[in-house]
């Protein structure tokens, strides 16, 4: 299997594509954390004591800025990395005519899958850790914001994530390239999972909490009116990656975070002023924060799971040939 | 040119191998024998189910009913040691375009863990003929010399058995004439057992010990080509031989009833 990962990442490295995913994750990504931090060097100019110097960092990764806070830039677009990465994994070797030479050779079926899993998994992680050192040093030098240890530990489990959460979409993909001889059709169905997931059930999950809680006075929200219409959307959101992990990050990156149950209290006021508000509650220790974050984190793994054992399930029933 | 090869082993064996599609049957109750060092014809028209058979030896497809050994293994049961030993050009075999012929080498060389690569790549590219362009991308290579890569990828797993499926399909006649004298150099410098699918009968007739005549699945004939032509009543030549037992398909005859 160590052949099948050394030739893929030799691929993944060396190839066009890799290039243009790699520019088109920082130009977005970049966007996302200038404007945020645009936003926080404003507040900071304009006398911002509360927001103390120390504890501010992370805001770069979740501040909502003008465009979208860096994790939610995650959770709805980095999905295309791994995609991007995986659409074509299988059926190229298949139409190319390379598969059945693979296969002729002593590996299991499985290696093959996992080997290029793996490949894809180390290039997300090359391209995430780039991606991060450049962030960091561009709130640093920027905006003249310096992280904590403790911000520096949230931002690696963040990492991490991010990573297990690209891998799943990496997955899917792969799956998509076996189920589909046709590069073209998986590419596209992948692209109709990933609007599905990251955008659809969201939505409907949050129409259908609307429609099965509804609120007696929507002027004044009672506690368990509020619970009720959480606990539905997040059913919904149980199925949906980009949603389990955009509250993960959410909850790993701000200390103030304390789910989405509190955040719902806090719904009426405005992002920003939230944020700030938040600031003057208990803060969590990286660990307390780690803990809420399992089991979305869990959930994340088991999709990633999922998906490899889709693939391999349809794999070795596969004809070599194409059929 | 042909040499008469002592029986030492059986190679490949199989027992009424069957494999069908929906309710197509593509390979019927098939009885084979392969002998060690010989170089084994395998005949029939399109979609005769020569290569299903080859997929099936190699535990690469699941065969519906019956059962095959290669190298004394069951490929179902030990697939990776009956794939370490036996080397298998597919028809259409492909090329990884980005990668040069000894980065392809080197690959396969990785996959089947073979010490002294290096060496054992330039060797390989030799004996093909390819030495020259060892650093040129695949992508450029031109059919003749994607099919004599094949080749190399083959014989750099020091099998002791290949199936080469067409190998000589899309060569011009001086391909076809390099590959087949390669071909027939396998078993006396190599120890390697050969079988050879093709339809095209006057180039197997030149190499192969034996053949074996398939037609929609089922086995027509197999046996070295003298015998079969005596039993057709006709010259030793492939040709009409293989007419023959296509148009007489009640005439079946096997080793066993020979
Ligand atoms: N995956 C598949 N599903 C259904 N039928 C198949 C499949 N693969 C092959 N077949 C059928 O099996 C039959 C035998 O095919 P096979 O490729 O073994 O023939 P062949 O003797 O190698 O022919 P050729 O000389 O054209 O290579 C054909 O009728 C083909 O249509
Ligand atoms: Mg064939």
């Amino acid at each position: 299997m160590k052949a099948i990962i050394r030739k893929e990442l030799a691929d993944h490295f060396g190839s066009t594509r890799f290039m243009l995913l790699m520019s088109l994750v920082f130009m977005i990504s970049f966007l996302g954390v200038f404007l945020a931090g645009q936003g926080i060097r404003e507040v900071l100019a304009g006398g911002g004591g509360y927001l103390l110097r120390d504890r501010t960092f992370l805001l770069l990764f979740t501040a909502p800025g003008a465009f979208m806070p860096l994790t939610a830039i995650m959770a709805l677009f980095g999905p295309l990395v791994g995609l991007i990465l995986g659409f074509d994994a299988i059926n190229r070797e298949r139409n190319q005519g390379t598969l059945s030479k693979i296969l002729a050779q002593p590996v299991y079926r499985d290696e093959v899958i996992l080997g290029k899993y793996l490949a894809g998994l180390i290039t997300i992680g090359v391209l995430l850790t780039a991606l991060f050192l450049i962030l960091t040093g561009l709130g640093m030098t920027g905006v003249g914001l310096v992280p904590t240890i403790g911000e520096l530990a949230r931002l690696a489990i963040f990492w991490l994530m991010s990573v297990v959460y690209l891998g799943f979409w990496l997955g899917l993909a792969i799956l998509a390239s076996i189920a589909f001889r046709s590069v073209a059709t998986s590419a596209l169905a992948a692209a109709v999972v990933w609007i599905l997931l990251g955008f659809f059930v969201p939505v409907l999950g949050q129409t259908a909490a609307a429609a099965l809680t509804p609120l007696e006075d929507p002027a004044r929200p009672r506690a368990e009116e509020l619970a009720a219409y959480d606990h539905v959307s997040r059913l919904f959101s149980l199925a949906s990656p980009p949603a389990l992990f955009g509250e993960a990050a959410v909850i790993m990156l701000d200390p103030t975070h304390r789910g989405s149950e509190q955040a719902l209290r806090l719904s009426t006021m405005s992002r920003l002023d939230r944020l700030l508000l938040n600031r003057f509650q208990g803060v969590l220790s990286v660990a307390q924060s780690l803990i809420l974050a399992i089991p979305d984190l869990l959930v994340l793994i088991a999709f990633s799971l999922a998906t490899f054992l889709g693939s391999y399930l349809v794999f070795v029933k596969q004809e070599v040939r194409s059929a | 040119m042909k040499r008469e090869k002592v029986v030492v082993e059986k190679i490949v064996e199989t027992f009424g191998l069957t494999k069908r599609y929906g309710r197509q049957t593509v390979v019927d109750r098939l009885d084979l024998t392969v002998s060690q060092g010989e170089i084994f014809g395998f005949l029939g028209p399109n979609g005769a189910g020569k290569t299903t058979t080859l997929l099936m030896l190699l535990g690469l497809t699941e065969p519906t009913s019956g059962y095959a050994q290669v190298l004394g293994l069951d490929p179902r049961r030990w697939p990776l040691e009956v794939k370490s030993s036996v080397g298998y050009l597919a028809e259409n075999m492909g090329v990884y375009g980005d990668l040069t012929a000894y980065q392809s080498l080197a690959f396969i060389g990785d996959l089947n863990h073979i010490n002294g690569l290096s060496q054992a790549i330039y060797e390989a590219l030799d004996l093909v003929g390819l030495s020259e362009v060892a650093h040129k991308k695949t992508g450029q290579f031109s059919r003749g010399m994607r099919q004599r890569l094949g080749l190399a990828e083959v014989l750099i797993k020091n099998p002791k058995l290949v199936f080469l499926d067409e190998p000589t399909l899309g060569l011009d006649p001086d391909g076809i004439a390099t590959m087949l004298e390669l071909i027939e150099r396998l078993p006396a410098e190599k120890g390697l057992t050969v079988v050879l699918s093709s339809h095209l009968l006057h180039l197997v007739s030149r190499v192969a010990h034996r053949v074996a005549i398939l037609d929609r699945g089922r086995l027509m004939a197999v046996g070295p080509l003298e015998e079969l032509a005596a039993h057709a009543g006709v010259s030793a030549d492939l040709e009409q031989v293989y007419r023959y037992f296509f148009k007489n398909h009640s005439q079946v005859l096997s080793e066993a009833t020979r």
